[in-house]
């Protein structure tokens, strides 16, 4: 039987090769969509599985309550409160805290390694998967012990006997002594790191720099990770209770950040981290879920549409097939065998597009692997026998589902007005069911094409108005910690550098500080941005000076003694015009010092924010860039090989880190340009399902309408007057489509953009590219088949009937 | 084996009833092999349709072998000519995707027939129609004799009681409607009930009964 319904139905698709083709086409390459999206579904749930109980393990998030009102979630909690609970509570049976306050560098002889760690206990081994491959898990108790994985091992000691030597960590004072290394990770993980040590030795450590951890800080929410894995018996929601106990009764007595109201905290299960909720200060990388749904949903939209496809055509063909059902259903067959043969043959065309789609699909993997978000969450895509599995799964439930609605409707065909040719026979549901599908199809067609001109053109403007946008002829020069003044006299003495400038941190980009502001002593202190720079950076990037001074240089100074503020900063404190704050003081944290001038308030960040209060501060020791403006008739690979030759010696263990300003721009926007790439694929996914659904259901309409034509013909119709008789409904489609298609995306185009702070303003010149391109590609595809059907001759058509 | 009681069928056409079958009973006893006649519009075809429970009728009623069919519902109605009933039409009613032997078999898999046994069946069934050379051939590679042979050779293969032919031979020469024709006779012998739809006085000659029909009543 079911050879038969098998036989029958690639008989069938090969007949008519046509409509066949087209079904398959459009379901490939809308199938090879979701087969990427379940891809990237099945790494997420890849992570974090090879624990040895995944589901007892679970890791306290932080919730920040704001004084504005709003909360923020963080992945990681307090060093001091995850240890007193963890001291407390018989439901706990390991606890392990994450630090993540080891990295920066570890040198061994003259080679330097840049590294990522992390500080933890010996229980890391018992809770998590990870195994040693030498040395001893108990060491992770001793202070200056430091513990490698296995491909940092490699790196550092290519001999292999890591075992017992001694690196030099950063600043440290003491060598760290290798303790252990450890084997390859058995699976994927969100935890993120090259080598452990144990937490003594970064608490030794504290106070040697800024970044040091206090075991003992209830308010330092940041420094880390905290893991519990729970007994057998324990029960999380009273562990929570007990642990937003512990806090109320701390935190109550605690002078609190100057942003934060208050904390709850709350347990979350190991294998909802990846892929799970979006947090702030999240370990490592993994795709977040929320992206997850949204590439889902776009893919179920886009096989939903060529669903659609394959119904309608498959509608329109059974008037052709009636035939057959009845004699089926004469020789015995019933309303369940008619179906069944209908979603075999569904299920076929499904397979065929799902093969299709891998095809497909082996092109599209490199092309999305260059995507830079899908490198920066550790997204791997890959082939494997498991996904072949599941990717046959699903082409079976893609083609039971296209398959159903047609399935029902043809089995429910009448035995004899099938077999007896009779004209009337009304299998198709209402014809302005297929007319609402193909315009909503144009309908997503148009949004996507207008989200697309949105996003590109937001971008460009984002580029052009960012700070440090234009700047092609400024290098970023990352001083490695070494002395501002010797690289900046170094750099000095090459002729292509026309000028020099010096900050903390690169404006325009996503990285930002804080500093607590109090204009008197007893006020409450309130979080402005502060960037530290020099005072040759006013001139360098064409800031302006409303009033008072720019820094004195003076690099020996002992205190910081002066700061600049814009205009929004003097707003926001009240502090009046700028001609009279000049010369007043402001605490910085508990520092006092004096405003030396205002400047105009400018963008210092990128465009998704408002332009916000800000605090310039002059502090050489923190300058950690410099911004080298080039001569403008320079070469700038020479200029740039000048600069990296002159780096090389000043410091030759370690290349120049540089860069164009220009270029961290751009790098700035590169997700939205990811996200902009990824629309424009699932665009182009939906523009060509629907033109080939368009296609299918032109020629089938034209075809059903031969006679008409020939009839239209011989009593005297032109060319001109048969063309709008026969493409008006396929026009008045077009322009539903247009009309519904404008508000949604502009409604659309207002919910993202709304994150922007600047954005391109609103014009209906939006819309005139993606209407072209659709209007020119539907006038062909319609135009071409009108005239084939017009220019037909009449007589054949006739004799037919 | 087939009585029908006072069958009334009609179309409403405005508000009048156009009448296709008025009052019509006939009884066919096993074995018989009746041939129903007249013009066109008579009633022939929806008679045949009738008895072959593929159409309806308004009132009346019709027992087969014994079964009051105006009471089943539709599916005991589908099992019962599933089981004793095959048809032949005109227009042969092949499925143009299907080889001879898979068209031959089709009615055996609706029957949840073992595969082997069918492969059996249809090879004997070729056998008898002498068309085993043709078994792979789809049926727009056989002339229309062919064609209705292997039409006659599925409406065989479940071993049916009854035949209903609607002009088996109206699309075939004369020689090939001889040929089926003697098919016929030869399967009436053999104790299967037939009933035949056709125009020709000759074809009818093959039968052992004529019912002639004007305006949807028996006149003869």
């Amino acid at each position: 039987m079911f050879r038969n319904y098998l036989l029958t139905g690639i008989r069938d698709l090969w007949k008519f090769r046509f409509f066949s083709g087209i079904n398959v086409f459009g379901l490939g390459i809308s199938i090879s969509a979701c087969l990427l999206v379940i891809m990237l579904i099945r790494d997420a749930y890849n992570y974090d599985r090879f624990h040895p109980e995944p589901n007892r393990i679970y890791r306290v998030l932080t919730y920040a309550q704001r004084k504005g009102g709003g909360t923020e979630a963080y992945a990681s909690s307090p060093y001091a409160l995850s240890s007193f609970m963890a001291a407390q509570s018989s439901s706990i049976k390991e606890w392990v805290p994450l630090i993540n306050r080891f990295n920066g560098e570890l040198v061994l002889g003259e080679s330097r390694f840049q590294f990522e760690g992390l500080g933890t206990h010996p229980s890391f081994f018992k809770t998590f998967g990870f195994s040693l491959e030498e040395g001893n898990a108990g060491d992770l108790n001793q202070p200056n012990v430091i513990f490698l994985t296995a491909g940092l091992a490699r790196k550092i000691f290519p001999d292999g006997n890591a075992l017992g030597q001694n690196l030099v960590w950063g600043g440290h004072q003491q060598a760290l002594r290798v303790a252990g290394v450890l084997k390859e990770f058995p699976g994927k993980t969100h935890l993120e790191f090259g080598a452990l040590t144990s937490v003594e030795t970064l608490s030794a450590s504290a106070g040697a720099d800024a970044f040091g951890f206090d075991k003992n800080n209830w308010l330092d929410y940041y420094a880390g990770w905290h893991f519990y894995r729970l007994t057998d018996q324990a029960d999380k929601s009273k562990i929570e209770a007990e642990l937003n106990e512990v806090a109320q009764n701390r935190y109550s007595g605690l002078h609190l950040e100057s942003r934060d109201a208050g904390y709850s905290f709350k347990l979350q299960p190991m294998d909802k981290i990846t892929p799970g909720p979006l947090l702030s200060n999240s370990i490592g990388r993994g795709m977040p879920s929320v992206l997850l749904w949204f590439l889902s949903i776009l893919g179920i939209l886009i096989v939903a549409s060529a669903g659609f496809n394959h119904a309608n055509i498959s509608l329109a063909r059974a008037v052709n097939r009636a035939r057959e059902i009845g004699i089926r259903k004469i020789n015995g067959a019933g309303r369940l065998n008619i179906f069944s043969q209908f979603i075999v043959e569904s299920i076929l065309v499904a397979l065929l597009s799902t093969a299709l789609g891998i095809l497909i699909l082996q092109w599209l993997i490199p092309l999305f692997s260059r995507l830079d978000f899908l490198n920066s969450m550790d997204i791997t895509l890959r082939m494997d026998w498991a996904l072949y599995g599941w990717y046959l799964v699903f082409a079976l439930v893609v083609g039971v589902l296209i398959g159903v609605l047609p399935a029902m409707m043809i089995s429910r065909v009448a035995i004899l007005p099938s077999i007896q040719k009779l004209s009337g026979l009304r299998i198709l549901p209402q014809v302005s069911l297929r007319k609402a599908i193909i315009t909503g199809q144009l309908a997503m067609t148009l949004v996507f094409f207008f989200l697309i001109t949105t996003s590109y053109l937001q971008i460009r403007f984002a580029l052009d108005t960012n700070f440090g946008a234009g700047q092609d002829y400024m290098v970023n020069l990352d001083l490695q910690g070494q002395e501002y003044l010797r690289v900046k006299t170094e750099m000095s003495k090459l002729p292509v550098v026309k000028s020099i400038a010096a900050s903390s941190m690169l404006m325009g980009t996503y990285r930002d500080s804080k500093v607590d502001v109090k204009t008197k002593d007893t006020a409450d202190a309130l979080g402005v941005r502060d960037y530290v720079v020099d005072e040759n950076f006013l001139p360098a990037f064409g800031l302006t000076l409303l009033n008072g001074k720019n820094f004195e240089p003076d690099p020996d100074q002992q205190h910081e003694k002066q700061v600049l503020v814009n205009e929004s900063f003097l707003r926001f404190f009240n502090m009046g015009d700028p001609s009279e704050v000049v010369g007043k003081g402001i605490f910085l944290d508990t520092s006092l010092v004096s405003i030396a001038g205002v400047i105009r308030d400018f963008r210092f960040k990128p465009a998704d924010y408002a332009i916000e209060p800000l605090v310039l501060r002059y502090i050489p020791e923190q300058f950690n860039i410099l911004h080298l403006t080039l001569d403008r008739s320079a070469d700038l690979q020479q200029a740039v090989a000048s600069i990296r030759m002159s780096w090389a010696a000043l410091d030759p263990g370690r290349p120049a880190q540089w860069s164009f300003y220009a270029d961290d721009v751009k790098a700035t926007y590169r997700s939205l340009r990811d996200i902009l790439w990824i629309i424009a694929f699932f665009a182009a996914l939906a523009a060509s399902i629907t033109l080939m659904g368009l296609l299918g259901m032109v020629t089938y309409i034209l075809s059903g309408r031969r006679k008409e034509i020939a009839i239209r013909k011989v009593v005297g119709a032109g060319l001109d007057k048969l063309f709008w008789v026969l493409s008006g409904s396929f026009i008045r489609w077009l322009v539903l489509a247009v009309l519904i298609s404008i508000p949604l995306a502009s409604l659309l185009n207002n919910l993202w953009l709304q994150n922007y702070a600047y954005r391109v303003t609103w014009s209906p010149l939006w819309f005139v590219p993606g209407l072209a391109l659709l209007t020119t590609a539907v006038l062909l595809i319609v135009g071409l088949q009108v005239l084939r059907a017009a220019l037909s001759n009449p007589v054949s058509s006739l004799r037919n009937e | 084996m087939i009585d029908l009681q006072h069958i009334f069928k009609w179309v409403p056409v405005g508000g009048a009833r156009n009448f296709l079958l008025r009052d019509l009973s006939l009884q066919i006893g096993e074995g018989e092999f009746v041939s129903i006649m007249g013009p066109s519009g008579s009633g022939k075809t929806t008679l045949l349709n009738v008895i072959g429970m593929l159409d309806h009728f308004d009132e009346g009623e019709y027992k087969f072998l014994h079964e009051e069919v105006h009471k089943m519902k539709e599916k005991q109605r589908t099992q019962l000519y599933k089981q004793y009933i095959g048809f032949v039409f005109q227009a042969y009613h092949l499925i143009d995707e299907l080889t001879v032997y898979e068209n031959i078999e089709t009615p055996l898999l609706y029957q949840d027939v073992k595969g082997s046994e069918r492969k059996a069946l249809v090879a004997d069934m070729l056998d008898r129609f002498n068309i085993v050379g043709k078994k792979d051939l789809f049926p727009n590679q056989l002339s229309g004799g062919q064609q209705q042979l292997v039409g006659i050779a599925r409406a065989l293969i479940a071993k049916p009681k009854l035949i209903l032919a609607d002009e088996p031979t109206g699309n075939l020469n004369s020689k090939q409607g001889e040929e089926i024709m003697n098919i016929f006779s030869e399967l009436n012998q053999q104790g299967v009930t037939i009933i035949q739809v056709t125009h020709s006085e000759k074809n009818a000659g093959y039968g052992s009964r004529i019912i002639e029909l004007l305006d949807g009543r028996i006149v003869n």
